[in-house]
């Protein structure tokens, strides 16, 4: 039930529910058709998760229940897994740490140290004995001659309260009288105290405790992120080609590099060299990612954009992989080549430094093509 | 030394006869009250005393040996940071099995966290709060309630008992099986604070080291220290505690002596507390306590006068008497022989001061000899230093002490201020009033209760 997308109830099956159902359908069967093929390393759970998700519009709701030890379940996770062991929880926390699901905090929860159980019966007991048999006793303050008791006390058969000190009748509470606080009567040791100590006792494993040495497990809805979006439109991996495609309207790799064997061939026939290859790289980007969340993929935009501008129209770009531009600058000798590079570098720098606040280390590297080196080697030396 | 010649010269042309009349307020009043009377009961101390030695020794042994659990009760409000001194100075009382109760009445500051942690760490037996503040007769009979000790020692947080004065205090019960409270001696701690607080010192010695010793000596003690003061907790718990106050030191121990009880004070049982170190602070802090006189001794327990009460006391008629007549009355008298001298010897009015002055630091030399008797071995060596001051306790009584006395028996009769103490909790006081059956209260309201 939680799986599906629409309900079909028997008792309303008029046309325009009917159509409602239909409707959603046709939404989600888009959603799947802008989806390109995963790659080998994306087939795993956490990548699965993410497309359904983004598929059906759906966000990861726990809720409460005794069917589970931990107290709640995530039911729309559940037929991605076979048992119930930790691995949902951990395919979670793995997205969440990745910064491709957004948590919000439904509530805390206490689980046991020993076995994470949620069903804990919690008890005051005696500070001295830590018994449980323990006696509640409302104090009372009679206002006007300062006495002190329990309630039981100053409670007459008929109900009425009356001063054993003063013999008056209490009448309003606030008015004469008041109850100042309350005070724990231990019936096994006679102890009267009145910071009762929790204690906690695990219905499933039996283990005793105490609330500050339970584990304390925040309970969340998870959702999409904007990041998580183009993971599942691309594969994890993928944004940068998906983006370079985008600005460049850019060849795919496999193009990108026969048109360097072309390149190459044509050198070898007229003996000049006045085209070059160039890459840049960047380095860390696990750490991108983490730190720039779904603003990553703002940032691929404006990087591709900023390459855009320096080259000239007749040139090629790429992404050799999911971190790595490469280009063909054609008719542009080394010496020019260098310096449109510098240019380029100059630029990346100062949009890192004006719009994102920490350091991405970025690798270029520049090849011309010339005579004595074959296409595949030049690639080979290129990445 | 001209005003001296002119002294003598007026007091050698008066008759005996008008020396008297002159000076009537010292010799009939103050001098038959703090040197005759006093000198009478220092004398029975001094005798009692010996003839208890031996049976004191007794006493001690038998205390020793029972061995009974002492509840020692600490009320109080923002304590906090004194209960950790407090707490270790318990532990050094030569009579050590002690339960230490604190009662937070309501505080605002970390009191309940400093009280906690030391309640895990064993140097507080027990910890109460009250969320809302009830007052400090509330406070202390919430811990009475919950104590377990044969005895009960009520303690300020912000006093430090000698190491052998809960001993002192105790044996008194082993003395006289009649006896249901003993009144420690409180003495000043920050006397070297400032003139004011060693004045105050002096004062201390006076009015209470002197003063109780020689009145329990007479068997008409009437207040024992809300500050220092060891009970049996049988008789509190027959008279169910503490009633409201300002005074409900004094108030208790009177109810004490309606049920029969014998109270003592014992000067050799020690504690030293802080004073006030600027007069405008003391005065403030006096006019609170001087109005619990005219309600307590005057209003509440106006019973133990009437002499045709199926339970009228002697001794109790006299500890009443004693306070009104020299407090209450004699304090107007005094105001009436002031008036008297600016009228009708105007013209020698500063030698008649100055004469009285000399008088009445004459007195003053007599019951600080008084005082050393009584203190023996326990006066400190600060305490004798400021004995030099004493040439200003006549000044220091006249001009500070009287009208502040005056003010405040005058509006606590009139106004009945001590109903408005800010030390009640608003909600105490109001019950105090309301349950009195006069008009006033709606004057002062302005509307009536429902
Ligand atoms: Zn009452
Ligand atoms: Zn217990
Ligand atoms: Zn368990």
């Amino acid at each position: 039930m939680n799986l599906a997308d629409a309900l079909l109830l028997t008792d309303k099956l008029d046309a325009y529910s009917i159509q409602q159902i239909r409707n959603q359908f046709i939404t989600c069967t888009t959603r799947i058709k802008e989806l390109i093929k995963p790659q080998a390393e994306d087939i795993q759970i956490a990548f699965k998760i993410l497309r359904y998700l983004y598929i059906h519009q759906k966000n990861i709701e726990p809720i409460r229940t005794i069917t589970s030890q931990y107290g709640y379940r995530y039911p729309i996770l559940e037929p991605f897994f076979d048992s119930q062991d930790h691995s949902l929880l951990n395919t979670l926390e793995f997205l969440e740490s990745h910064n491709l699901l957004l948590s919000k905090e439904i509530e805390k929860s206490y689980q046991c140290n020993s076995c994470e159980s949620a069903f804990l019966n919690f008890q005051e007991t005696c500070s001295h004995c830590q018994s449980s048999n323990l006696k509640m006793n409302e104090l009372i303050h009679h206002f006007y001659c300062a006495y002190v008791d329990n309630k039981d006390a100053f409670l007459q058969g008929n109900g009425e309260m009356v001063c054993p000190k003063c013999e008056k009748t209490l009448k309003h509470i606030g008015a004469d009288y008041d109850k100042p606080s309350i005070v724990y009567h231990c019936n096994d040791c006679h102890h009267d105290f009145q910071d009762a100590q929790i204690t906690t006792t695990c219905y499933n494993c039996h283990s005793k405790s105490v609330p500050d040495d339970l584990v304390h497990r925040k309970i969340k809805s998870f959702e999409l992120s904007a990041l998580s979006k183009h993971a599942a439109l691309y594969g994890l991996e993928n944004m940068l080609q998906a983006v370079v495609k985008e600005v460049f309207n850019a060849v795919d790799f496999s193009t990108f590099d026969r048109f360097v064997h072309i390149e190459s061939a044509r050198i070898h026939r007229y003996q000049v060299s006045n085209s070059c290859l160039f890459k840049i790289e960047i380095s860390d980007l696990e750490s991108l990612y983490l730190e720039l969340g779904e603003k990553a993929k703002g940032f691929f935009i404006e990087l591709t954009q900023l390459i855009k501008i320096r080259l000239r129209s007749s040139d090629l770009v790429s992404a050799s992989n999911e971190s790595t531009i490469v280009g063909l600058l054609i008719e542009t000798p080394e010496q020019n080549s260098k310096i449109v590079m510098e240019r380029l570098l100059n630029d990346v720098d100062q949009l890192l430094k004006s719009s994102i606040n920490f350091h991405v280390p970025i690798s270029s590297k520049l090849q011309p093509i010339t005579k004595s080196i074959d296409a595949n080697e030049l690639m080979g030396l290129l990445l | 030394m001209e005003l001296l010649n002119d002294a003598l010269n007026f007091i050698s042309r008066l008759s005996l006869f008008e020396i008297i009349v002159t000076f009537w307020y010292f010799f009939f009043v103050d001098s038959l009250r703090y040197i005759v009377i006093n000198g009478i009961g220092l004398i029975k101390y001094f005798i009692d005393s010996y003839r208890l030695k031996d049976r004191k020794v007794l006493a001690r042994q038998q205390l020793f040996m029972e061995s009974p659990l002492v509840s020692v009760l600490v009320p109080g409000k923002n304590e906090g940071k004194n209960l950790y001194k407090l707490a270790r100075s318990l532990k050094k009382q030569s009579y050590k099995n002690l339960e230490l109760i604190v009662v937070d009445d309501g505080s605002n500051d970390d009191t309940p966290t400093i009280a906690r942690h030391l309640l895990k760490r064993g140097l507080i037996t027990n910890f109460f709060r009250n969320e809302q503040r009830g007052g400090k007769a509330s406070a202390a009979n919430l811990a009475l309630r919950f104590c377990k000790g044969k005895f009960v020692v009520h303690l300020d947080a912000d006093t430090l008992a000698r190491n052998d004065a809960l001993e002192k205090m105790l044996i008194h019960f082993y003395l006289d099986d009649n006896i249901a409270a003993v009144g420690g001696d409180v003495r000043v701690n920050n006397l070297q604070a400032s003139v004011c607080a060693s004045l105050q010192s002096l004062e201390y010695i006076k009015t209470i080291t002197t003063a109780r010793t020689i009145a329990s000596a007479f068997g008409i003690l009437r207040i024992i220290s809300g500050a220092f003061g060891a009970f049996r907790t049988d008789a509190l718990n027959r008279v169910k505690g503490w009633d409201v106050g300002p005074g409900l030191d004094g108030d208790i121990t009177i109810r004490f002596r309606k049920l029969g009880y014998k109270v003592v004070h014992e000067p050799n049982a020690i504690c030293y507390t802080n004073v006030p170190v600027k007069f405008t602070k003391l005065a403030k802090q006096r006019f609170r306590w001087d109005r619990s006189l005219v309600r307590f001794r005057l209003r509440r327990h106006r019973d133990l006068l009437n002499i045709f009460n199926r339970n009228f006391s002697f001794l109790n008629f006299i500890t009443i008497m004693e306070n009104v007549v020299f407090n209450f009355a004699m304090n107007i008298k005094w105001w009436v022989y002031f008036f008297y001298i600016v009228v009708f010897h105007t013209d020698s009015l500063h030698i008649i001061l100055l004469v009285n002055y000399v008088l009445y630091l004459i007195s003053n030399v007599l019951q600080y000899i008084y005082a050393l008797l009584i203190l023996g071995d326990t006066i400190k060596k600060e305490e004798l230093q400021i004995s030099l001051l004493l040439v200003l306790m006549p000044l220091y009584s006249t001009f500070l002490m009287r009208p502040v006395r005056t003010y405040a028996h005058m509006m606590e009769l009139i106004h009945k201020v001590s109903y408005f103490d800010a030390w009640n909790p608003w909600k105490v006081s109001q019950k105090q009033l309301y349950s009195k059956k006069n008009t006033q209260k709606n004057m002062i309201f302005g509307q009536k209760r429902d």
